[in-house]
């Protein structure tokens, strides 16, 4: 199974349903679908409502998706709609826009426009866990080191990175998820782990 | 449990794992493996907004929306690959079908209106035809045998005759009989 297959699986839960399934969507896309909104809106204070936004007339609209196209070029265009829809509302700030096709393909391009898309706070917070998570990667054992790797920066499957390190599919998966536990663990020791649903 | 979300992170569960993995995800503890996973991915990319998360914050507001609920289709419901085949072979069947009684419907309708009648009803005058004829009607075998001849003679200009061959071959044998 692919990334694109689980979310047509995902969606059909929530399709019949289970609303839950759709938080996991919402983890797996809010960064993606933050940086294309705030390139558009090129306001970072706004751009957290405007993604909220758009993931609710996505979950609005999920009725009508029929696994056509990818779930997140689907919602890359909900969350463009939404942004040129609060640009719209906000004339004043119209001048500082910059233009957005349609196409998901122009995604990377919008990004690399827009530097200034953060606050300094946010800043020093992606600079702090990068920090710690590659300071948590140089710790690992080699084998986890690059399995993860390959998974994450190379973007390989578990099949070719078994492949690629003679070993069986079902050991790359337990690789993978030792490393990112060791990760993890360091995150949360330095409190920058999600701690929504640890009390 | 947690490898499985790990494996979900990548899209490498198994079928049979989503549903257990999407069960186990409604525990808060669980979705925050998730989110942490997913964030150590995008620190290992580069990407930025590595502490943007909304999650919480739409599920709330979705607790207030309506639950979406999907006309689901066909091949959803059945398994796509051995639904999908299935529905071929139905398809395919059904048409053959169809064609199978159109082309049957036609053939009886065709052969319905063929001039049996008048055979048969030829067939039964001759029947019926009294072997001593008297010697008043005697005068008037002569000219039927002519009119049969003119019949035969004609019969292919006949407006009712669907099938001409087939009926000029009937004549001839009844007219053969009638001779002997």
């Amino acid at each position: 199974m692919n990334d694109r297959e689980t979310d047509r699986l995902l969606v059909d839960r929530i399709q019949h349903g289970d609303k839950q399934a759709f938080g996991i969507l919402v983890v797996k896309y809010q960064r993606r679908l933050a940086r294309v909104v705030a390139a558009i809106i090129r306001d970072p204070t706004e751009t957290e409502e405007v993604v909220q936004e758009a993931f609710i007339r996505a979950y609005r609209a999920l009725s009508g998706f029929r696994n056509d196209s990818a779930f997140y070029t689907w919602l890359y265009r909900i969350g463009v709609n939404t942004a040129k829809n609060w640009i719209a509302s906000n004339h004043a700030r119209l001048s500082k826009t910059i233009s957005v096709d349609e196409d998901e393909g122009d995604y990377d391009d919008i990004v690399e426009q827009c530097s200034d898309t953060e606050t300094p706070e946010m800043l020093l917070m992606s600079k702090q866990v990068v920090e710690t998570v590659n300071a948590a990667v140089a710790e690992l054992p080699e084998e986890m080191r690059t399995a993860v790797t390959l998974r994450e920066i190379d973007g390989l499957s578990y099949e070719e990175i078994a492949g690629v390190m003679n070993s069986p599919v079902g050991t790359v998966r337990s690789r993978i998820f030792r490393a990112r536990e060791a990760i993890a663990a360091k995150l949360r020791s330095f409190g920058y782990a999600n701690a929504a649903g640890r009390g | 449990m947690k490898q499985h979300v790990s494996a979900l992170v990548d899209g490498e569960q198994s079928v049979g794992d989503l549903e257990c993995v999407c069960s186990a995800l409604k525990r808060p503890d669980i979705l925050s493996d998730f989110a942490d996973y997913t964030r150590i991915g995008a620190a290992l990319r580069g990407e930025s907004r590595l502490s943007f998360d909304v999650s919480a914050k739409v599920m709330a507001a979705l607790q207030r929306e309506p639950t979406v609920f999907a006309p689901q289709p066909l091949s959803a419901i059945t398994g796509e690959h051995t639904c999908s085949t299935g529905r071929f072979f139905l398809r395919e069947f059904s048409a053959l079908a169809a064609a199978s009684a159109g082309v049957v419907l036609v053939a009886w309708v065709v052969l319905s209106q063929t001039p049996a009648e008048p055979e048969k009803q030829l067939a039964s005058t001759v029947i019926a035809t009294p072997a001593v004829v008297p010697a008043a009607e005697a005068q008037n075998t002569l000219p039927q045998d002519r009119f049969q001849e003119y019949v035969l003679a004609h019969q292919t200009h006949s407006s009712n005759t669907a099938l001409m061959g087939g009926s000029r071959n009937v004549r001839a044998v009844s007219s053969t009989q009638n001779g002997r």
